[in-house]
């Protein structure tokens, strides 16, 4: 193919056709660049600003105090404490969460009577809002009214508490409930995913004589495991930052006390004690450890082509 | 200011538009000479000036949002807006802690409402950090002879102004079951002391039916109870200088003493909120709750139909901790409070509203929307027979007469103020807020912690976190 000596030299009229188009794609990516200014950099920042400063939440001024606020929330146990519930909690039910909802998708994935409606109904508790299903749950192991304890007192089972919303019990009732209400999002995901897997690959274990558990480990786990590790991830950091569940559930006191994590400690420090810089330093040293979670987390596992992919 | 329809030329330009008879173009130059000969004939007929016409919008806050209490209001509202056409009242109920993030909001913005309700110890915090201003001229011309000294006495501060104005009032009281005295041989009018009450409350428990009482362990409610036994013990939450005095004997007797109620109250107590100790109280789950003139409507709701009445649902006496001389009860008094912030022409039309709202006609309607918990702040209603004899008033007329009682003997004090001038304490409304005397409470009722070593913790938690703030 043969070059045209005009098309080395620059032409005006091509130069200002690019550049336009430039202007062009600029000018389309304004809206989204500002949004994102708007909406994220500009609240992160402005966070990051009032962690700085002491600030009564009812009054327009503040004044500097520099770290402050944060040599304060490492010296304060109670923040150690939430710390430690916050991990607890974001721990035990994500994993609670992925085990009842690959244990879900795996009996869904099969082909049976009612399986459609079962793949609807499975959706049910993540359709519910929040409000709803905690208040619900409260009333349900309410000590005084509560069908749980009720039934649970009448089978007589050795050592079963009188009552469940206490100290030493409410982080349980809070972790179930969580594996209740959020299972279904792991479960959707875990489905889709396992809908794709080639059946070839089972037909081959088969013939190689491998048993169900085998290939569940050999095959299907294998092929699982991107989006289990995305669902991990998602999920770790959303029930770390939790906070409508453990606020309604136990209002920050009393026996919510027990339940008191990272993000409730967060808000009564900015609603309830009125301190805004003092809030603010906390959700920075939030996002903080989550990014520091984050960061080991992709160290330890390290994303990869899905097999199936290639 | 006036309404487009109501000149007849611009109706009959609109009407035609819509009708399709004129174009838009038409439309928009007929409709700029018209507008241009009404602005002439108006300063040539001398019309109002702008500014007099323009229509001031209040808004107004308040903690109201059962719906007779909104109905209420709504057509309290509507009448003055007949009457006062240049003003736009916005009325909004809403529940208290809805209203406080809104006020955070608000404040913060410096944006406030013109006037809000508020908890009677917000008043101090408020002033002490100069948010709110006094409401002397309102409350003189709704007339101060006519309130109870008990209501105003509140809201009176050393600079001999008031900085609110109660809405109407309500006194806690400590509600019994009649019908589970029977057989146990318990007379609660024999009552006197914590001793007194400690004895018998093993007969008025019968687990898992019945517990002896019913307390709430959501923090703001802990706090009524942590102040009311303190009161009664005759101590004080805080000493002379406004710093925490939760290690006085009077304290540490107070959570000594909730250790020895805790045997009587339901297992699940520490996650009940107040709304369940009353509906626990009128299902007949508890023997005693310590409730307010509201708890009438869960009566009438949940109890069975020929258990509501007083004789079933009565008022019993509370008492007297080792180291006090009189009971202590919590004042229900939230005043209307007016914002710095606001502009001054906003709470000049809110004030007139309020005295519009205060006439007697007016005001009883508001009363009457919960009868027996929204109480009239003027003594003479109390002698009108008109007020007395609404039904509900009548039908309940025992816990009226045992809330009166307490205005009569004041000893009926706002959240957290066991003493007079813990009225003064400039964070007390912070350390309401907090949750750190729930946490001193439950580290000892239910985590078995040292009532010395609880209590110097939250009180170094409010010297450090709540008093350090505020003076820094």
């Amino acid at each position: 193919m043969s070059v045209r000596a005009d098309t080395l030299v620059a032409v005006p009229g091509r130069v200002s056709r690019r550049r336009r188009e430039a202007l062009t794609g600029i000018g389309l990516l304004l809206p989204s660049v500002a949004l994102v200014l708007a909406f994220t950099i500009f609240p992160v920042g402005y966070n990051v600003w009032l962690g700085f400063y002491a600030k009564h939440s009812l009054r327009a001024t503040s004044a500097w105090v520099g770290l402050g606020n944060y040599t304060q929330i490492l010296a304060d146990p109670d923040f150690w404490r939430s710390v430690w519930l916050a991990t607890v909690y974001a721990v035990m039910s994500t994993a609670l969460q992925i085990v009842v909802g690959v244990a879900g998708a795996l009996i869904l994935h099969r082909r049976f009577a009612g399986c459609d409606f079962l793949r609807g109904v499975a959706l049910f508790p993540y359709m519910i809002p929040t409000v709803i299903a905690v208040f619900v749950w409260r009333w349900l192991m309410n000590d005084l009214y509560g069908v749980i304890p009720y039934v649970l007192g009448a089978l007589r089972i050795p050592g079963m508490p009188e009552a469940w919303l206490t100290h030493s019990t409410i982080m349980w009732v809070l972790i179930v409930l969580s594996v209740w209400t959020f299972f279904p999002f792991v479960l959707v995901n875990v489905l889709a995913r396992l809908q794709t897997i080639p059946l070839e690959l089972y037909d081959a274990a088969r013939v190689d004589g491998a048993s169900t558990v085998r290939q569940f480990v050999h095959i299907t786990l294998p092929q699982l495991r991107n989006v289990l590790l995305i669902v991990l991830l998602l999920r770790g950091i959303w029930m770390f930052t939790k906070f409508d569940v453990p606020w309604l559930l136990g209002f920050g006191g009393g026996a919510g006390e027990a339940i008191r994590t990272l993000p409730v400690f967060t808000y009564q420090r900015s609603f309830t004690y009125y301190q805004a810089g003092m809030g603010a330093a906390l959700s920075n040293v939030m996002l903080a450890l989550l990014l520091m979670a984050v960061t080991i987390y992709f160290v330890a596992f390290p994303p990869e082509a899905d097999e199936t992919d290639g | 200011m006036r309404r487009w329809d109501s000149d007849p030329g611009l109706r009959q330009l609109v009407t035609e538009h819509r009708a399709g008879v004129i174009g838009r173009r038409e439309f928009l130059a007929r409709l700029g000479a018209t507008t241009a000969g009404a602005a002439a004939a108006s300063l040539v007929g001398g019309a109002r000036p702008a500014r007099a016409q323009k229509k001031i919008t209040v808004t107004m806050w308040d903690t109201e949002p059962n719906p007779a209490t909104r109905a209420a209001v709504k057509a309290i509202v509507e009448d003055f807006h007949k009457v006062h056409k240049d003003i736009e009242i916005q009325a909004e109920g809403m529940g208290w802690s809805d209203m406080d993030r809104k006020l955070q909001a608000a404040m913060a913005a410096k944006s406030p409402p013109t006037a809000s309700h508020t908890q009677t110890y917000v008043v101090t915090s408020f002033r002490a950090k100069g948010l709110i201003e006094p409401i002397d001229d309102l409350v003189k011309a709704i007339g101060e002879d006519r309130i109870f000294p008990s209501v105003l006495r509140w809201l009176k501060y050393p600079d001999g102004k008031y900085w609110g104005l109660t809405h109407a009032w309500g006194a806690d009281n400590l509600g019994g079951r009649g019908d589970y005295l029977a057989g146990t041989g318990v007379d609660p009018r024999s009552w006197k002391t914590w001793n007194d009450w400690l004895r018998d409350l093993p007969k008025l428990t019968k687990a898992p039916q019945y517990y002896g009482v019913s307390l709430a362990g959501i923090p703001f409610f802990v706090n009524e109870d942590v102040y009311m036994w303190t009161g009664s013990n005759g101590g004080s939450l805080f000493d002379d200088k406004g710093n925490p005095a939760l290690e006085s004997p009077q304290v540490l007797g107070m959570l000594e003493f909730w250790k020895k109620v805790k045997p009587s109250l339901p297992p699940g107590w520490a996650s009940h909120d107040y709304l369940e100790t009353l509906s626990a109280w009128a299902t007949g789950k508890t023997s005693q709750v310590y409730m307010w003139g509201r708890t009438a409507g869960y009566i009438d709701q949940y109890a069975p139909p020929d258990k509501r009445n007083p004789e079933i649902f009565q008022m019993w006496p509370k008492t007297i901790g080792p180291m006090g001389k009189a009971p202590l009860t919590q004042f229900d008094n939230e005043p209307w409070v007016f914002y710095a912030d606001a502009p001054k022409e906003e709470k000049a039309a809110a004030k007139e509203f309020l005295k519009f709202f205060f006439k007697k006609e007016n005001y009883r309607r508001y009363c009457d929307s919960v009868p027996v918990h929204l109480l009239s702040i003027f003594k003479e209603d109390f002698q009108d027979p008109a007020y007395m004899g609404h039904p509900e008033r009548k039908r309940w007329k025992p816990w009226l007469d045992a809330q009166l009682k307490w205005v009569e003997i004041g000893r009926a004090h706002p959240l957290l103020v066991c003493n007079p001038q813990d009225m003064l304490v400039p964070w007390i409304g912070d350390v309401a807020a907090a949750p750190i005397l729930a946490d001193m409470v439950m580290a000892v009722v239910e985590r078995g912690k040292d009532p010395k070593v609880a209590a110097k913790e939250a009180s170094d938690k409010i010297s450090r976190d709540i008093i350090g703030k505020a003076k820094s």
